[in-house]
């Protein structure tokens, strides 16, 4: 039994912060709400309750993934790029004007809106990468910089040169129906785009730990000296790994404008906040890619349940930030429980 | 000469730089103190959010200044040491609590506005108060300087010591020689017995102290509301201020007051017809740009240090 | 052992990071685990690691298994030169003797080994010529070390003594 327990250690501590995480919500919704039990059932159950909060769940994990893959491969160089919200924004804006502008069939509209949007997310955060492979300069300021540029810089492009004047609010034009990601599944909002969220774990997972590329960006995250060392060149490394994230990240915000929206309509200040998402998955699901599979539902799945807690009773959305930042602060401190683990591999030793 | 130029050149345009600059030189301050003891602090957008938060929540429900002055240092040195609890003592890596902590702060002063004001975007229904401003006596009447110097919210002030404070912890008492021996080695400060995680917590302490009175400056001088997403990046331009100025307290004042001089021209470039979306993201784009600048200049200096000690050709 | 090794990452990542992309372990873009693994476990008998497995993570290895995975990843690519700086601080003497027996071995195959180190009594014991450098400069060059004892080295070590030109020759 503490033998099964030494090997996924990892895995049980992250469940273990997981459930105190929980544990804490349930007090605090205690503490908050006039209607403890309600609002926690909302919290708890909402997402499973009913088939359109299900595939809304579904649905919501997919950009989720997308970031936290792209986010992945970055922090898997150790490099603290934080840039997959400024990527998301900006490439699918750019998308959304190369699709509203182009007229094409399907099987070749869908794909190069695709290419573009990732395109534009790559060079992004090409910015960042080349700056720290070639003047030390943070990633991690600049990534963040470059996220509230991005967010102004495709603001204006779509407000000022693709509005749909017809429509009542700030938006774009519609998407052509070429351009469109289908949705496959009755009575929801369930499209390829989500699909495809689940090939790029895969392809994700292939990349990082069964290529020759993947592994120079893992040998420079665990030890640069190393992998410098070694003969690694980890200046490409530094600027391909974020390169990747732009790339992932510029594609996850064209699908989800391509399945769900079928316009561009990202307006609120400083944008859809995917891209923070994805460093959340990314942190719970310490990077690998299978793993943030499950962190992005988990994470759905509370967001889910948060705005069924709004609709439905007395406690705002946001408790579930607050719950999550806590889940994350635990799952970061390598210190906990870590006199545990200690006293189990004392144990297991001695026998 | 040009309407633009005129006003640029004008003392309103001096007092708008003091005035912009204060809510970036405080979290600058905050994360240059931290960055010495070499737990570089990047959690001082949240430390402003939750205090800028608490003050104006409980200004608008005592009508203390004071009471809501504590609040808001209470909040934010609180989230600062809840920092250095989960880095020092549960070995979190600094960057990953930090971000998880800015998450916190975000969520949990939403809460609380929704609480007691049932509104989620912002305390516009709120009547809270402002830090007042203050006209200094003699300095007043000088021409050119008066108006520039002059009239300030007693935080800007209050900025302007803080410098001072800084310099004065920083290079004249016993923690801050700690502070700084423990950023540059820790562990040779370790083996004359200075407590390395103790010391990195004052410093910790120290930048929600600062951090927090930038919030507070935000929402109850700069602006008289608090609203979500209010702090809009300061606490992250404020790593590249503190970066710029090589976290000393001169360098670290003198690049808040480009950055604020920045932005602050950027409010007046409204009347051209240039399109907001730009102008806002100046601040940003600025400095992105200023990080970029100061790297290369510091590659170059470590090339010279190198090309220095080794002798070229004959030794 | 800082530079040399990744903690966190396997023993056998850690072995094939100066020929992973070769011909035998990789095909195109696509690694070959299985050959990896096999090569690892080759390497792990050859230079007498203690490990649990090639996936083992190197941090569970002890101080001198570690160093034993760098010297075996260093000795097994065939290098026509060996620089071993400090090779053996800090491990125990099972390892320190093999690592001495790999140097050796290295020399007589042919390698030139250059060895740099603050024990005294491991310079006497492998090498073939010593050279002291004392304040940047050198100082001395024995060429032959037949009976040189660390009393005859201590003088230059210290700069107390100096011989009056030393070159730096290569003939064996």
């Amino acid at each position: 039994m503490e033998k099964f327990v030494l090997k996924y250690f990892n895995l049980i501590r992250t469940i273990i912060a997981i459930l105190i995480g929980l544990v804490i919500s349930v007090f605090l919704i205690y503490v908050v709400s006039k209607d403890p039990t309600f609002s926690l059932k909302q919290f708890l159950l909402g997402p499973l309750l009913s088939r359109g909060r299900f595939s809304n769940m579904i649905e919501t994990t997919s950009p989720i993934l997308f970031c936290g893959l792209a986010i992945a491969v970055a922090f898997q160089a150790r490099q603290f790029n934080v840039g997959a919200e400024g990527s998301l924004y900006l490439g699918a804006a750019v998308g959304t004007a190369f699709a509203v502008s182009t007229r094409m069939p399907a099987f070749l509209h869908i794909p190069l809106v695709l290419l573009v949007a990732a395109a534009v997310g790559a060079a992004w955060n090409f910015i960042p990468g080349v700056l720290k492979a070639k003047l030390k300069a943070s990633e991690l300021v600049s990534s963040l910089m470059l996220n509230y540029v991005a967010y102004f810089l495709g603001l204006y492009l779509i407000n000022f040169h693709f509005r749909d004047k017809k429509a009542g609010y700030l938006v774009s034009l519609q998407l052509p129906a070429t351009a469109w990601l289908q949705q496959f599944i009755p009575n929801t909002r369930i499209h390829w785009g989500i699909v495809l969220s689940l090939v790029f774990a895969v392809l994700v997972y292939f990349f990082l730990y069964h290529s020759t590329t993947g592994y120079e960006v893992r040998m420079t995250g665990f030890n640069e000296k190393f992998a410098r060392f070694g003969g690694i060149r980890v200046s490409r490394v530094v600027i391909l790994s974020q390169v990747i994230l732009g790339l992932i990240a510029g594609i996850g915000g064209m699908t989800e404008v391509m399945g769900i929206h079928h316009r561009f309509n990202w307006q609120d200040f400083p944008g859809p906040g995917y891209g923070w998402d994805g460093v959340i998955v990314a942190i719970i699901g310490r990077n690998h890619p299978l793993l943030i599979i499950a962190a992005s539902f988990f994470l759905a799945y509370m967001r889910v349940g948060g705005q069924v807690l709004t609709l439905m009773s007395d406690v705002p959305a946001e408790m579930v930030t607050v719950i999550q930042s806590m889940i994350i602060l635990l799952i970061t401190a390598e210190a906990f429980l870590s006199r545990w683990r200690y006293s189990i591999t004392v144990r297991e030793a001695a026998r | 000469m040009s309407p633009l130029l005129k006003s640029i050149l004008s003392p309103e345009f001096g007092f708008a730089i003091l005035r912009v600059m204060t809510p970036l030189l405080f979290p600058a301050l905050g994360v240059a103190i931290s960055s010495l003891s070499g737990a570089t602090n990047i959690g001082l957008e949240g430390i402003m959010t939750v205090a800028a938060c608490a003050g104006v929540l409980v200004s608008a429900f005592t009508h203390s200044l004071i009471l809501s002055l504590a609040a808001g240092l209470a909040a934010g040195i609180g989230l600062a040491a809840l920092l250095g609890y989960f880095h020092l003592k549960l070995k979190a890596d600094i960057i990953l609590a930090a971000i998880a902590l800015n998450m916190f702060a975000a969520g949990i002063s939403i809460v609380f506005l929704f609480l007691f004001t049932g509104d989620k975007g912002s305390t516009s229904s709120l009547k809270s108060q402002l830090f007042p401003a203050v006209q200094i006596p003699l300095l007043h009447s000088v021409p050119v300087l008066g108006p520039i110097l002059s009239g300030h919210n007693v935080l800007t002030y209050g900025a302007l010591v803080s410098v001072f404070l800084y310099w004065l912890i920083t290079f004249k008492t016993p923690l801050g020689l700690r502070i700084r021996a423990v950023g540059q080695n820790p562990d040779a400060a370790q083996s004359v017995g200075i407590n390395v995680n103790r010391t990195r917590m004052y410093a910790l302490l120290l930048s929600g102290f600062f951090g927090a009175l930038g919030g507070l400056y935000l929402c109850m001088g700069y602006l008289s509301w608090f609203a979500r997403n209010i702090t809009a990046g300061r606490g992250f331009i404020a790593i590249a201020a503190a970066t710029l100025g090589g976290n000393m307290p001169l360098g670290t004042f003198l690049s808040s007051l480009l950055f604020g001089a920045v932005n602050a021209l950027a409010n007046y470039l409204a009347p051209l017809k240039v399109p907001s979306e730009f102008i806002q993201m100046i601040p940003y784009l600025a400095t992105a740009v200023a990080l970029a600048i100061y790297a290369a200049q510091a590659m170059r200096k470590r090339r010279g240090k190198i090309k220095e000690r080794v002798p070229g050709g004959s030794s | 052992m800082e530079d040399g090794a990744a903690a966190e990452a396997s023993l056998q990542e850690n072995l094939i990071v100066d020929r992973y992309y070769k011909k035998a372990f990789s095909r195109g873009l696509r690694l070959l685990w299985k050959a990896i693994s096999q090569h690892t476990l080759e390497l792990i008998g050859r230079f007498n690691i203690l490990a649990l497995s090639p996936r083992a993570a190197v941090s569970s290895l002890s101080g001198g298994n570690i160093q034993k995975v760098v010297v075996a990843r260093e000795l097994s690519s065939d290098p026509e030169v060996v620089i071993a700086s400090q090779p053996t601080r800090g491990i125990d003497v099972g390892s320190e003797e093999l690592v001495h027996t790999l140097l050796k071995e290295a020399r007589d195959n042919g390698k030139a080994v250059f060895l740099t180190s603050a024990d005294l009594d491991e310079i006497l014991k492998l090498s073939n010529r010593i050279l002291v450098i004392y304040n940047g400069e050198l100082v001395a060059h024995f060429r032959d070390v037949a009976g040189i004892t660390a009393k005859d080295l201590g003088p230059y070590m210290l700069g107390v003594q100096r011989e009056e030109a030393v070159s730096g020759e290569v003939r064996p």
